[in-house]
């Protein structure tokens, strides 16, 4: 019998997508075991509410210390915590401070450790892992046998199908080894709320070389509007600042999973194709027919994207109002 | 040894296959992995960058590690001529793939120097595990700040930005600190003729883990717990409907009924 622990991430007084990820997938593969989930943050009481649906048991500390804390100080005081554990399967997404922390935990207590995981299969007392390496031209698998196993997932590329508990219950954890704290938070820099991260949006519309300038991505922008999806863009777009790095989607990016991809004068580099093959679909506009992206396209459109993409918003507009 | 006064800089570097190579299977446990080219993980460069940007601001050393074969050494001789003073090769050992292990070996080599600033890449492009640095930095006991967009080096801390979901952070650090580097942290420079002749003459040491002291045990051990199983080719995705013909209308009707066909608005 080895439990699942599970550091969920929140914001704005809810639990994430990943959040929801990690809870179907501690269901799925662990099912008879017991699931605990870490919530560390603002308004983590709150958050606990709603995870209590789906964990046995629900750790939370929202002093304000943990705003803006770094991995460091976070496994600091998850530890005494971890230690009261024989066996466990820890498990985060792999944002870079959930992956910190669980990289810590995993080499602090010696365990098996796997990050970045894609897949997710178990027999007996082995979980098989896999990873996706070298950009997505390969996928990597690994048996993991330990009493203690750490692991990160990729986002998005887990469903979110989870069922409800009863019995749940929710511990502040009160002891926070506050003189262990080594970095200080000068600034917390709250952007616009409303913008959808790349790695949960369920749509995306990205725009390359071909879109030609800064000004595009505003046409762009109205049409993942109407999906309430996010902003997307190919190295070539960010390297020429049209757009700011957080946009990136590829290798040197971010690895995306959205149910629709529209990729908007982008030719298809192999690296930007590493980024989105986890897609349900995806839609390429280009006036090139040759472009590389109507090889793994399920839907493309030869022709000019200025002409295109503001009859796809009107026509989009009116199907999506009905 | 240095003045006190001096920082003492180490930055990490791994060496990957060019991100534009196809990769064929030799068979379900090896790549083929002749004449693809290799080169200096992507984000590692701003990471060599950000250690002589803070050593031409506030006087110090800069030494550049990287665990790898022979070739590496070009990679560490290419950041010697970018201005690092000194490179330490770590020769791998037999039979140690796992990350927490690197991680293991690179912490006992940096901890004979004792760093103000031990610099790393976010992630590497080919195995992308992201966790080096943080494993590094517990085993060392040292704080680190992941995946920053900007940094001021002073004399004795430094002021970091980083992003997390929709919040930009702004943290302050007393040395000493590990650093992940997104790739946008600055634009890193090109080498002088003068630099890359220069460079040839800097030491570069080859160290292996029996010199570091650490035993095939310690590192097995990880290794038994983490076996590798083999590769697979991830699933191709099909080429589909591609629409070509007709005014922009048209082609926009042709793909939103074929989209509503399947549902999928």
């Amino acid at each position: 019998m080895k439990p699942t622990i599970l550091l969920l991430e929140h914001e704005n007084g809810s639990l994430r997508k990943s959040a929801y990820e990690l809870i179907s997938t501690a269901q799925q593969v662990n099912d008879t075991n017991p699931i605990f989930g870490i919530l560390l943050g603002k308004q983590a009481s709150l958050v606990a509410q709603e995870a209590v649906k789906y964990c046995n048991t629900v750790y939370f500390s929202e002093n304000s210390i943990f705003e803006g804390a770094t991995a460091d100080f976070c496994s600091k005081t998850l530890l005494p915590i971890l230690n009261n554990f024989e066996s466990f399967l820890m498990i985060t997404t792999n944002s870079s401070k959930h992956g910190s922390i669980g990289g810590r935990v995993a080499i602090r207590l010696d365990t098996a450790y796997s990050a970045d995981v894609i897949k997710l299969e178990k027999s007996e007392d082995i979980l098989i892992v896999t990873r996706s390496i070298y950009g997505n031209k390969l996928h990597a698998l690994y048996e993991l046998k330990d009493s203690k196993i750490v692991l990160s997932l990729r986002k998005g590329v887990f469903d979110t199908t989870f069922k409800e508990i009863t019995t749940g219950e929710i511990i502040e954890l009160l002891e926070i080894p506050l003189d262990k704290k080594k970095t200080e938070m000068i600034n917390l820099i709250e952007e616009d709320k409303k913008k959808v991260d790349l790695t949960e949006a369920e749509t995306i519309v990205s725009g390359g070389r071909g879109v030609g300038g800064p000004e595009a991505f505003e046409m762009l922008t109205e049409l993942a509007d109407l999906f309430g999806g996010a902003i997307g863009a190919s190295r070539a777009a960010v390297d020429e600042k049209w757009v700011s790095l957080d946009h990136q989607v590829g290798q040197t990016g971010k690895f995306v999973a959205p149910k629709i991809y529209f990729a908007i004068g982008i030719s298809g580099a192999i690296q930007h194709l590493a980024g989105i093959s986890s897609s349900d679909i995806i839609i390429a506009i280009n006036r090139d027919s040759e472009a590389h992206i109507f090889k793994i396209a399920n839907y493309g459109i030869v022709g000019d994207l200025f002409e295109i993409v503001p009859e796809l918003i009107t026509s989009l507009r009116k199907e999506l109002n009905t | 040894m240095l003045e006190d006064d001096n920082l003492n800089i180490a930055v990490c570097i791994k060496q990957v296959l060019d991100t534009q190579a196809e990769l064929t299977l030799i068979n379900e446990k090896e790549v083929l992995l002749s004449n693809i080219p290799l080169v200096i993980n992507p984000y590692d460069e701003y990471a060599i960058e950000a250690a002589i940007q803070a050593k031409e601001k506030l006087g110090g050393k800069v030494v550049v590690f990287s665990m790898g074969s022979d070739s590496v050494e070009e990679k560490l001789r290419m950041a010697l001529a970018l201005g690092a003073d000194e490179a330490v090769r770590i020769d791998p050992p037999a039979g140690a793939s796992n990350p927490l292990n690197t991680a293991k070996i690179l912490a006992k080599a940096l901890s004979t120097h004792s760093f103000d600033i031990i610099l790393f890449g976010k992630t590497s492009v080919d195995e992308n595990n992201s966790v080096i640095p943080s494993a590094v930095a517990e085993l060392l006991k040292y704080p680190e700040i992941c995946e920053i967009i900007e940094c001021s080096f002073n004399q004795d801390s430094l002021e970091a930005r980083r992003k997390s979901a929709s919040i930009t952070e702004v943290i302050k650090v007393n040395y000493p600190v590990v650093l992940s580097v997104e790739k946008d942290l600055n634009e890193p420079r090109y080498p002088s003729l003068i630099m890359i002749r220069r460079a040839k003459t800097k030491p570069l040491q080859i160290v292996t883990v029996e010199d570091l002291g650490i035993t095939p045990d310690e590192l097995s051990s990880i290794e038994k717990k983490n076996t590798f199983l083999k590769f697979v080719t991830p699933p191709d995705r099909k080429s589909g409907i591609v629409f070509s013909e007709g005014s922009a209308s048209e082609l926009v009707n042709q793909l939103v009924s074929r989209l509503k066909e399947d549902k999928v608005i």
